[in-house]
C-alpha cells in the first residue's frame, strides 16, 4: 500500500473553518431597536438605503468552529485514503511572520494591502492554535505558507510518498503534482508545463485579491490565450517581456522583477524566482563609480 | 557532527551532491551549489555533514562549506584509466567491436533516405559503446538517485535564522 501525504494549506483550512462557524447579519442602524434583518448585503440594499445599513457576526461557540476544522481535515483525509488506496499522513501550514516578516512587504509594501481585518474570521487565532497543536500545524516565518509547498511536496515525494497540496489557492497551481480543491472537492493533477504556464499567466493577469497589477486589459482569457500550455519558459518570457515593456516602458525591468518575486511560489526554501531580468545601474551611482 | 576528507568520484546532476572514492555508497548533499565552492570529479576535499534519518534513508547533509584539499587528484574520465572497466580488453577486440557495430548502423539506417555518414557513425559510436560495456560503465556512473540537499525543515530553519 503507498503513502500520501496531504499539505493542507492552513490559512484556507482556518479561514473556511471560522467563517462557517459565524455570519453576518444587515440591518437598519439607524434605528433604535433593531429592526428587519438581512443576510447578505444584496438583499439588504433593496429594502434599506446603503448609508443605513450596518451589520454585525452571528457567532457560533468557538468548539463550532474548531469542529469544522476537524471534519474538514478528516473528510478530505478519508477521501484521499479511499482514492488512493494508501495511508494519509498529512501536514498544515500556516502562515506566522511573528518572527521573521514576508519578504514580499519589503519588495512591495503594498502587498496585500487591500486585505481587511474585518475579513478574519473571529475564531480565526483559536483555529490556528488548534491546528497547530492537533494537527501537524506549522506556523511559515519570513514568507508566506504558500512558498513551503513545494519544497515539502518534493521532500514527500524523495521519500517514496504521493504528495497532495490542499488549498483553493490557484497560485499553488504552479507547483507540479496532485491538487486537491477544497472548495470543489475535486482532485487535480498539474503537470510541469501546466504549472509553468501558470506562473507566466500570472505575470501577465497580475493578482488582484493580493493588489499586485499586472498588463492593463489582460485578464484570465487573454493570459491563456498568449500564454498556452506547452511554451517553454524562455519563449513564455519573451512574451511577457515584450508586454511589460509597452505597458511600463522605462520601469518595466523594475516591474518585471517585483511581480516577479511576488507571484513566484518558492520550489525550495528559501528561493528566488530564477526568471529575473538584470536592471542596469541607476544613473546617480553609474557617475559615481565612474568619479 | 562528523568530518570527511575524501576524492570526489561522482558528482550529482544537479551540482549540489557528490559520492566520495573511499565512500562509493553515499551521497553527501549541499543545500546550496556554492557550498561546493567549484569542487570536481578528482578533487581531494574536506568538509563537515551531519546524518539525517527519514522515513528509513539516512541523508549526509553537508554543513557549512567544503574545502578542497588537492584539485584533481584523480582522473575524471572512468575511461582514461585503460582497459580495467571495459570488458574488451585488446586493440583488435575494439576493432572488431567497431567493425560489428558499424555494420549495425549502417543497416539500422538502411530505410533511412536521409542518411548521412555522420549520422551512421553517431550510430555506430552507440553501439561500440554498447558492445565494449562502456555505456554500462557510463551509466553506472550515473548517481541513481539525487538525493535532495535538504529538507523543507532545514531550509525553514535557516529561513528563521537568517530573518
Amino acid at each position: 500500500m503507498s503513502n500520501v501525504h496531504l499539505l493542507f494549506d492552513g490559512d484556507i483550512l482556518a479561514y473556511r473553518a471560522g467563517f462557517a462557524a459565524e455570519r453576518r447579519v444587515y440591518f437598519d442602524g439607524s434605528l433604535p431597536e433593531r429592526g428587519d434583518s438581512f443576510d447578505t448585503k444584496k438583499e439588504a440594499l433593496k429594502h434599506l438605503p446603503e448609508e443605513h445599513i450596518e451589520w454585525e457576526r452571528e457567532l457560533q461557540p468557538v468548539a463550532h468552529a474548531l469542529e469544522n476544522c476537524k471534519s474538514l481535515i478528516r473528510n478530505i483525509s478519508n477521501e484521499m485514503a479511499l482514492h488512493f488506496d494508501a495511508r494519509v499522513s498529512y501536514i498544515c501550514f500556516l502562515t506566522g511572520n511573528s518572527e521573521v516578516p514576508n519578504f514580499r512587504k519589503k519588495v512591495d509594501p503594498e502587498y496585500k494591502a487591500n486585505r481587511k481585518d474585518e475579513h478574519r474570521p473571529t475564531h480565526l487565532q483559536a483555529i490556528q492554535d488548534y491546528i497547530l497543536q492537533y494537527h501537524q500545524g506549522y506556523f511559515t516565518q519570513g514568507c508566506e505558507a504558500d512558498d513551503f509547498f513545494g519544497h515539502a511536496a518534493q521532500d514527500a515525494e524523495d521519500s517514496g510518498q504521493i504528495p497532495v497540496i490542499v488549498s483553493v489557492d490557484k497560485d499553488l497551481k504552479q507547483i507540479p503534482g496532485y491538487h486537491y480543491n477544497i472548495g470543489t472537492r475535486t482532485l487535480s493533477f498539474v503537470d510541469e508545463a501546466e504549472a509553468s504556464a501558470v506562473f507566466w499567466r500570472q505575470m501577465l493577469e497580475g493578482d488582484k485579491v493580493d493588489n499586485i497589477t499586472g498588463i492593463n486589459g489582460i485578464g484570465k482569457i487573454k493570459a491563456a490565450r498568449y500564454i498556452p500550455i506547452g511554451l517553454n519558459d524562455g519563449e513564455c518570457q519573451r512574451v511577457v517581456e515584450e508586454f511589460y515593456k509597452k505597458e511600463f516602458l522605462d520601469g518595466w525591468k523594475e516591474k518585471f522583477n517585483a511581480n516577479a518575486e511576488l507571484l513566484w511560489i518558492w520550489k525550495k526554501i528559501p528561493d528566488e524566482c530564477p526568471f529575473k531580468v538584470e536592471e542596469e545601474e541607476d544613473k546617480e551611482s553609474a557617475a559615481t563609480s565612474s568619479l | 557532527m562528523h568530518t570527511v576528507t575524501g576524492t570526489i568520484q561522482v558528482l550529482g546532476t544537479k551540482g549540489t551532491s557528490f559520492k566520495l572514492a573511499e565512500r562509493p555508497d553515499d551521497w553527501f548533499s549541499a543545500f546550496n551549489g556554492t557550498q561546493l565552492g567549484g569542487a570536481s570529479v578528482g578533487d581531494k576535499v574536506g568538509f563537515t555533514y551531519i546524518e539525517k534519518t527519514k522515513d528509513d534513508r539516512t541523508y549526509l547533509n553537508i554543513k557549512g562549506n567544503v574545502s578542497v584539499k588537492e584539485p584533481g587528484v584523480l582522473s575524471p574520465s572512468p575511461t582514461s584509466s585503460g582497459a580495467q572497466h571495459t570488458s574488451l580488453s585488446t586493440d583488435k577486440d575494439i576493432a572488431i567491436a567497431r567493425a560489428v557495430a558499424l555494420k549495425a548502423a549502417v543497416e539500422s539506417h538502411n530505410r533511412d533516405d536521409a542518411w548521412t555518414p555522420e549520422a551512421i557513425l553517431k550510430t555506430s559510436k552507440v553501439y561500440e559503446d554498447y558492445l565494449t560495456g562502456k555505456l554500462a560503465q557510463q551509466e553506472a556512473s550515473l548517481p541513481k538517485e539525487e538525493l535532495p540537499s535538504s529538507s523543507w525543515e532545514e531550509g525553514a530553519e535557516s529561513l528563521r535564522k537568517a530573518g
